[in-house]
Order: C-alpha cells, then structure tokens, then sequence
C-alpha cells in the first residue's frame, strides 16, 4: 500500500458501501453532503489502492457447498510463504493467513462435500512440502458472520 | 422458506456479481442475452433467499484495524446454546462457527489494537460462564481473503466474456 490515508468522508462511504454494495453513488453522495462525481472518484481511488471491493457474496451452504473447514497448520519455518503461495493459489481455500500461536497458518476451506474435504486434507496437503502438523475443525453452523467491520 | 433450486441463469448472475458486485444490470442483461427486468427480479429472488447478497468488502489489516484473532474454544455442552448467544453479541466478534473436532467454537475476532484484544480475552471472555478454554492465534497478515468461492466460474468462459 502506499501509504494512503483514509479520511472521514472514505470512511463513510465505505460504511454504506459494506451496508448495501449496489447503493446508488447518488444516495451516497446526499447521504455524506457530497457531489455524486466525488463519491464516483473516491469509491475508484479505494477501489484502485485495494482497500475496498465490491461482491456479491454467496451463502456457501445455499450454492451447493455444503461442507466448510477452517484448518489450522505447522509448517516448516523456512517455508512459511512458500506454503502460504501455494494455499492460496487453490480454488477450495477462500482465506489463507499467517498466524501467531498453536499454528503458523490458519485457513479456510469451502468444499461441495465431506468427500471433497478428506481428498483436500489427504491428497492435496500432502502434496504441499513442509506441512508438518494440521488441525481441522469442520464447520457445522455458522453462528454469526459479519463482514461489515467499521475502522 | 422453501429453499431456491438455482437454474443455469441464476448461477451466471452469480458468476458475474461476484467478480463485480456494481456491474448495471444493462450490462448483465446483455451479456446473458435477456431482459434487464429478468435480471432485477432475478437478483432480488437471490438475495430475499438470502443466497447472496452485494457489498464491499475491505481487509481489516488495511483499515486500521490491527489486530485480527482466531479463537479457538472449548465449551462445557450444557453452556453451549448460551456461549454462543453471548459471544454473537461481541462486537469484535465478526465471524462465528460451530465445529466438530478438537474444539466446539471457532471465532474471528477484529479490534483496533492488542490492548483491546487482552479485555476481550481476560475480561469479556472470562465472564461468560461455560467457556472451558480458549486458544488463540494472532493474524500477523492475510494472503488470501475471497468471496467467490461459489465453482461459478466456468458460467462466464462459456458465453466468452471477460468477468
């Protein structure tokens, strides 16, 4: 990132934005006080330095992918990014993070089934050098998930 | 509710909004080659199923929120339902699992500093009755984080248009 500061007026958009993706720039602009064509500006410039996107989100248990796993790893120290490269390059892992504490990696993984799971965990893992130790938690309800945290 | 049974036009509405969750509904209508009314009704179907629903999403880390948790619990059975209750009304708390294996809860927590995250561990997370243990792991930085994990992709090679 380069060093970009986000004022009061980013902060607020990306509030509604995290609220309702496809709210009209022109909503936002009476909203916030603001130009329609300054909210346009702003939304691309947040956009352009990575700090916002705009998705449509999909409930993986209503689209067919009926089995969700956040799996903690040990790894060999010297292959930490390596490995993390090589997690985030596949389909079925949706979040990859490097962590302190009983792993050095945590992520999560959306299959269409338990069989899907076992093939990632035996087969694919496997074939990753340097995964040492892996623990894996198999989702059964998600409880609450909000994404729409405010800085 | 009756749950959707989502056709091939569904999941390419899917496919498209997911890579650009503002693209006009002109734009989708013309891409699928039908009207732009089909995809409005379409899209509002999706989301009153609650199958999807569009908004921006930012990485905390870049936000100015600092510290990113994973918490790990162990709860005593007959707390659960009242665990899980009190923990959802945790503001940091933005994402939360029931899980099989070496533990009941799996929690992702997002606060402004460390400090914050010490009250959440030794003074929020100590008064709820029936926690047993927790573990927790610091996220130092986040490679990956997508939301289109939905296997829509082949949905947009078919016709031949860019997402």
């Amino acid at each position: 990132m380069s060093g970009f500061v986000l004022d009061q007026f980013d902060r607020d958009i990306i509030r509604l934005l995290q609220q309702d993706g496809r709210m009209p720039f022109l909503t936002i602009a009476h909203e916030l006080g603001l130009a329609e064509g300054t909210v346009r500006r702003r939304v691309g410039k947040l956009m352009d330095e990575g700090l916002l996107k705009i998705v449509g989100i999909a409930n993986p248990f209503k689209v067919g992918l009926q089995t969700v796993a956040i799996v903690g790893l040990k790894v060999d120290r010297g292959r930490l990014q390596p490995i993390a490269a090589e997690l985030s390059a596949l389909t079925e892992v949706r979040y990859v993070a490097l962590s302190t504490g009983n792993y050095d990696l945590v992520i999560e993984v959306v299959v269409a089934s338990n069989d899907e799971l076992l093939t990632f965990l035996v087969d694919t893992l496997r074939n990753i050098p340097g995964i040492n130790n892996t623990g894996t938690s198999v989702v059964l309800k998600v409880a609450k998930e909000d994404l729409a945290w405010e800085a | 509710m009756v749950p959707l049974v989502l056709d091939d036009l569904d999941k390419k509405i899917l496919a498209y909004l997911q890579q650009e969750g503002r693209m006009t509904f002109v734009t989708l209508a013309a891409y699928l080659g039908v009207s732009e009314g089909t995809i409005r009704k379409r899209v509002k179907r999706l989301e009153e199923h609650g199958v999807m629903k569009t908004m921006g999403v930012t990485d905390p880390l870049k936000m100015g929120l600092d510290t990113v948790a994973f918490i790990w619990f162990k709860v005593d059975r007959h707390y659960m339902d009242a665990v899980i209750e009190a923990l959802q009304a945790l503001e940091s708390v933005r994402y939360l699992v029931v899980t099989t294996g070496g533990h009941d809860l799996v929690a992702m927590v997002v606060l402004p500093n460390r400090t914050k995250l010490v009250t959440l561990l030794n003074e929020q997370l100590a008064n709820i009755e029936g926690i047993v243990s927790t573990e927790t792991s610091i996220v130092l930085q986040i490679h990956k984080q997508i939301y289109d994990w939905a296997p829509f992709g082949h949905y947009m090679e078919k016709d031949g248009v860019q997402g």
